[in-house]
């Protein structure tokens, strides 16, 4: 039996177990090739022959979970169902991969119809009404995630501004690489990222290319897998970082829409006021968050796990200080000589 | 300075890369532009890195390589030996970002809007 079929099997013993009627699976796929998670569609098809279109995402196996996220996948289907019942558009949970499963560490959700991929939310003609709200949209749904009770049993992983600070710090360090550039964000941070005044929960990974948009507009959030609790203001600013723009640097949030928008749509859904010079200093943090992670890549090229496509993401790096240069010395008559 | 890896480790990657065969599509897209990026870096970095360390000279009052003088800059900026506010220091930086980004990333949108 190839893999295909030993994983279809699998998803129909684990949705039985889940208490769905399950005859059989069909047209299993591998859809995205994630940096951390696996994910399959699949179709599953009850006994009357009704069909549900599912979407498999699973840990794969020998791969380590971040450490600056969620502990498991046990864990990220139950803040999907957590965040659900807290009114955040999300897929619906269908089943679990119990323990020992051929599939592997996982679960099952709803496959929703819409577009996912950055760039063509930025492009697709049908989409061009669904853009106009969805900054605004987007405020409205942080400000219910960030609302969200913080369950004791889900293990969260907490820090606050000053603590996340130091582990980007530690990250940039880890890289051993000189970069005048992001010292100075790190200094400028020092002096200017507020302590948060409260902690809530985080999605940690909300910007274009994890959100589902239809013609009517944001139709869910995915990729829980940072989720933590820490610094509101640092949700806002990563849909704000410009790599997430793609061809549209001038519409800050996603490529899309203001951030006048987007801090009008989290207030109007009940988020605590954001000053925008915190959203600001997070913005930077933000910037070189990814600026980090495409460096590290850099390192892990020169250690040894090289690919054209991990030089070259590494060789992006140098497109986030320039975005740092931009925040942080804007006035400088450099920008002006020829 | 530009970035690691180098060019001509890219090249080699594309080179291993040509020869497992490459799917088309996004693969071959990415090889192209890992060619096209060690080209601009054959033709630019060399005049630029001089640029640079002409530079970081003028700004730490000292000599050493360009990986030297650039340990030795972030040092100064971690340490607060030489401040944010420091006018050359700033045109250093959006300099050396002009210069690195004309090599990784031309296209880069936010890099496009900038030049007009």
């Amino acid at each position: 039996m190839d893999d295909r079929a030993v994983l279809a099997d699998a998803l129909v013993e684990a949705a039985r177990a889940g208490g769905l009627p399950a005859e059989r699976v069909e047209r299993v796929e591998r859809l995205s090739g994630g940096a951390s998670k696996e994910s399959w569609g699949f179709v599953l098809i009850a006994p009357d022959g009704g069909e549900t279109a599912l979407v498999l995402r699973r840990q794969p196996p020998g791969k380590r979970f971040s450490s600056q996220g969620l502990s498991g996948m046990t864990v990220e289907a139950e803040v999907l169902r957590q965040a659900g019942r807290a009114g955040v558009p999300v897929p619906a949970v269908a089943f679990e991969l119990p323990e020992g499963s051929p599939a592997g560490d996982g679960y099952a959700m709803a496959r929703l119809a819409g577009e996912t991929v950055g760039v063509r939310v930025l492009k697709d003609p049908s989409l061009a009404q669904a853009r106009e709200a969805l900054a605004r949209q987007c405020g409205a749904v942080l400000a219910r995630i960030h609302a969200m009770p913080i369950d004791p049993a889900l293990g969260l992983v907490e820090h606050g501004a000053r603590d996340a600070l130091a582990a980007l710090e530690e990250r940039h360090r880890a890289t051993g690489q000189a970069r005048p550039v992001f010292e100075f964000a790190l200094r400028w941070l020092d002096d200017n990222l507020p302590a948060e005044e409260r902690r809530t929960f985080l999605h940690g990974d909300f910007r274009n290319g994890n959100l589902v948009v239809g013609p009517e507009g944001l139709r869910a959030v995915l990729d829980w897998e940072l989720a933590h609790v820490g610094a509101p203001a640092s949700d806002l600013a990563w849909i704000c970082v410009n790599s997430w723009r793609f061809q549209r640097p001038d519409l800050a949030v996603g490529g899309f829409g203001t951030r006048d928008d987007l801090l009008a749509g989290y207030a109007e859904a009940g988020g605590s006021p954001v000053d925008p010079r915190e959203l600001h200093a997070w913005e930077v943090f933000q910037t070189m968050n990814w600026g980090t992670m495409c460096a590290g890549g850099g390192r892990l090229f020169m250690d040894g796990a090289r690919s054209v496509e991990g030089g070259m993401i590494a060789r992006r790096s140098s497109e986030t200080e320039f975005d740092l240069v931009r925040l942080l010395a804007p006035e400088c008559e450099a920008w002006n000589a020829g | 300075m530009q970035d690691d890896p180098p060019g001509a480790l890219l090249l080699e990657e594309v080179a291993r890369a040509l020869k497992a065969g490459i799917a088309p599509g996004f693969q071959q897209h990415v090889a192209a532009n890992a060619i096209a990026l060690a080209q601009r870096e054959d033709r630019l970095a060399a005049e630029s890195h001089a640029q640079e360390a002409e530079r970081l000279r003028g700004l730490l009052d000292r000599d050493g390589s360009l990986p030297e003088l650039n340990f030795a800059l972030a040092e100064a900026i971690r340490t607060g030996a030489i401040t944010l506010s420091n006018a050359a220091l700033r045109e250093h930086l959006v300099r050396t970002t002009i210069e690195k980004l004309e090599v990784d990333q031309p296209n880069y949108p936010a890099f496009r809007a900038w030049k007009g």
